[in-house]
């Protein structure tokens, strides 16, 4: 498994189970980024309670994260008043009320399974009608005055910013030709650190292939914040810190469908990233492990064998003093 | 092998013969004690000349004999920081299993990397020739894993960066490789073949439990097969590429 | 603290029958400045046959008394540096031979000076790993690891 999956697997499969034969449940799982979910039948088997518990929730319903669950949870979304108390979101699923072809179940399982990712992608969302709305204004203005925008350069939107885990956060600005999303992330470790650096120097490698040329651009720094966000108060400078920065042009968000993918895709670098260095850590881990089980086998060939106990004539052992 | 680490390792290993002569040697200061003597330092008379075999700056080996124990201490190259960091980790790991490796001092002395105390008592119940070849190996093995984790970390990290950014661009393609009719195999072109081999371990983890397989396939290119469908082979071939 | 501070202090060094390291070899009979203007002497004898191309003779010069000992670390310095000169003016080829014609003494004392070499590699030293290796390893062949034990069994830090 060399990239993660966008959706919850356990939303997945407890989903697929419970449609085919109702039952009781009282889950509490978790998802990246410290989301919490609980997946409870409260009432009936029938009825399903799934809350979602996810850290940024304010900075997500000021870009409209509530309005985007609305429209794409229509008729199971709850409202702020019956939200389960310490979660965010609730949605009700009525197991008598589900489709009943098989290819629509699994297109509503797959949704509410990206439940997570559907809350997440709403500053991406409004980052990109924003972006649009700009080139379009950019553009009626680039007739009128162009001498005027020729010196200003180009137009930008608000800085969203998204804390997505504790020391952690997602910045989207949009401007008239393109969304530039910036990752802080931190390094707990040494190892952490240096290997993070080699993975993200080979995504900005990366970019060279000639397979790759239409790949968002890819630049990172540690120590200082890019230009971006220096501006902001409370950034941290230093070795642990890493910030990478994914310039989307609007062909990575031409149509619902590819926005959407690279929404799923983004909103998991850090964690990708992450997983992939934990992953690294335990192949190495491995290897050490072996060469040094092997490194004890050359140092045990150093002891002399035990010479078999011998026998003497009668079938008695004896003992050299 | 390159051609300064062959004599190199013949010098350490004729110093290290000629200074494991050791004989059982109690202590001077405190009755029916019995110490390594390089380790307590408390007379001069039981301690001989430190000896240093060095290639360059970064690689040298100090070999401090005694009457009844020899400290032997070695500095292994760490070209960058990733190197070095690596270097740290195995050493530290071997360290904290010091325990089976009798001859392996828990800490290595300041300015050194990892050290080994043979006392006479190791050269009494072990072969001194095969102690000596152990060193001799460690020396040898150690740079090479040390040098290929590097590679592997960083074939891992490519891998990781071209397969997030293809999929996030969307455009599907798995440049250079094409499947073949009929039989579920697939060319793929590979720049280097130690990328494949970095991974070989890692491929049962990645391809989700089907078995894949590379073969040495046309020049420079390496082919997959695999038991399961086209399908899966080519989202795995996809994925790797 | 400081009431406890003796407990630190090492009695034994203040005994009188102490050991000293310099209790362990006579010192060089003929004292700092002799030893100095002896390796003065030397190291130029050592400069003009090397112009002359005559190795065997700049190296058996070199190896016959050195300084050693404590308070002669000019006269080291000379010694040693006209010695890494001599290793690094011999053509490879001509080693085995100019080993052989060495006594035992001057060979035990070449060795340690090729150790001593090697340890001030990386703090300044003009000599390369790759050279001294060589004539360790050819040394050894010549001398056994015999020359190697008495290396370090000699009290007299050259």
């Amino acid at each position: 498994m060399i990239l993660l999956e966008s959706h919850s697997v356990i939303i997945n499969d407890v989903l697929t189970d419970r449609f085919e034969k109702p039952s009781r449940a009282d889950i509490q799982f978790v998802d990246y980024d410290n989301v919490r979910f609980h997946l409870s039948t409260p009432s009936s088997k029938t009825q399903i309670l799934l809350s979602m518990g996810i850290q940024c929730w304010p900075d997500l319903v000021k870009y409209g994260a509530r309005e985007h669950l609305q429209a794409e949870y229509e008729g199971f979304l709850l409202s702020e008043q019956e939200t389960e108390p310490e979660y965010n979101v609730s949605l009700v699923i009525d197991l008598e009320k589900i489709p009943e072809g098989v290819d629509d179940r699994l297109a509503l399982i797959s949704k509410l399974a990206h439940l997570k990712s559907t809350a997440m992608s709403s500053p991406f969302l409004s980052a990109f009608a924003e972006q649009a709305s700009l080139q379009a204004n950019y553009k009626d203005a680039a007739g009128a005055q162009a001498k005027d925008l020729g010196e200003q350069g180009e137009t930008k939107g608000d800085l969203k910013v998204v804390r997505y885990r504790e020391e952690e956060a997602i910045y989207i600005q949009a401007s008239n030709d393109r969304v530039t999303v910036v990752f802080s992330t931190v390094f707990k470790e040494e190892t952490d650190k240096v290997f993070g650096r080699v993975f993200l120097q080979e995504f900005v490698d990366a970019r060279k292939l000639n397979a790759l040329q239409n790949a968002p651009q890819v630049r990172y720094s540690n120590r200082e914040p890019p230009l971006e966000i220096r501006h902001l108060p409370g950034l941290h400078n230093g070795e642990d810190w890493g910030y990478v920065t994914f310039v989307l042009f609007p062909r990575h968000f031409a149509n619902p469908t590819q926005s959407q993918s690279t929404i799923n895709r983004i909103q998991l670098f850090r964690d990708y990233l992450h997983y992939h260095i934990k992953c690294s850590k335990a192949y190495m881990h491995s290897r050490m492990r072996y060469r040094v089980a092997e490194f004890l086998k050359i140092l045990n060939r150093a002891k002399p064998e035990v010479a078999a106990e011998r026998r003497t004539a009668t079938g008695r052992t004896f003992r050299t003093r | 092998m390159s051609n300064t680490l062959r004599p190199y390792l013949n010098a350490v290993r004729a110093t290290l013969t000629a200074a494991l002569t050791l004989e059982n040697f109690s202590s001077q200061v405190v009755e029916r004690h019995n110490k390594p003597e390089v380790e307590v330092q408390t007379s001069p008379e039981a301690l001989l000349k430190p000896l240093i075999v060095s290639r360059n700056e970064s690689e040298r080996v100090l070999i401090e004999p005694s009457v009844n124990a020899i400290r032997l201490s070695i500095s292994i190259k760490q070209a960058d920081e990733i190197e070095k960091i690596l270097c740290h980790k195995f050493t530290r790991f071997m360290m904290m299993r010091a325990e089976g490796f009798v001859i392996l001092r828990r800490k290595p002395i300041p300015g050194y990397d990892i050290s080994f105390l043979i006392t006479n008592f190791h050269s009494e119940s072990m072969l001194k020739h095969k102690l000596v070849d152990f060193i001799i190996q460690f020396m040898e093995d150690v740079d090479k894993e040390i040098s290929e984790m590097k590679l592997s970390l960083n074939a891992r990290a490519r891998i990781v960066a071209e397969s997030y950014l293809s999929t996030t661009e969307l455009s599907g393609g798995c440049a250079g490789s094409k499947i073949r009719s009929g039989t579920a195999s697939l060319d793929m072109a590979v720049e280097n073949g130690w990328m494949i081999q970095a991974l070989q371990p890692d491929i049962g983890g990645f391809s989700g439990g089907t078995s894949h397989q590379f073969l040495p396939g046309p020049p420079s290119s390496y082919r997959l097969t695999c038991s399961n469908d086209k399908a899966d082979l080519f989202d795995f071939a996809f994925q790797f590429a | 603290m400081s009431e406890y501070a003796f407990r630190k202090i090492n009695i034994d060094a203040l005994e009188e029958d102490v050991l000293l390291p310099s209790d362990l070899y006579d010192p060089d009979p003929r004292g700092p400045d002799g030893a100095l203007s002896d390796a003065q002497a030397k190291s130029t004898e050592v400069r003009n046959l090397i112009s002359r191309g005559d190795i065997p003779g700049a190296l058996n010069a070199i190896l016959s008394d050195p300084p050693y000992g404590d308070g002669v670390d000019e006269a080291k310095n000379l010694t040693t540096n006209a010695l890494l000169l001599i290793l690094n003016s011999t053509r490879a080829s001509e080693i085995p031979g100019i080993l052989k014609s060495l006594g035992q003494e001057q060979q035990d004392h070449l060795m340690a000076y090729i150790y001593k070499g090697m340890a001030a590699i990386g703090q300044g030293s003009d000599v390369t790993g790759s050279v001294l290796l060589n004539w360790h390893s050819q040394l050894t062949e010549v001398a056994g690891v015999g020359c190697i034990v008495r290396v370090m069994a000699d009290r007299r830090t050259l």
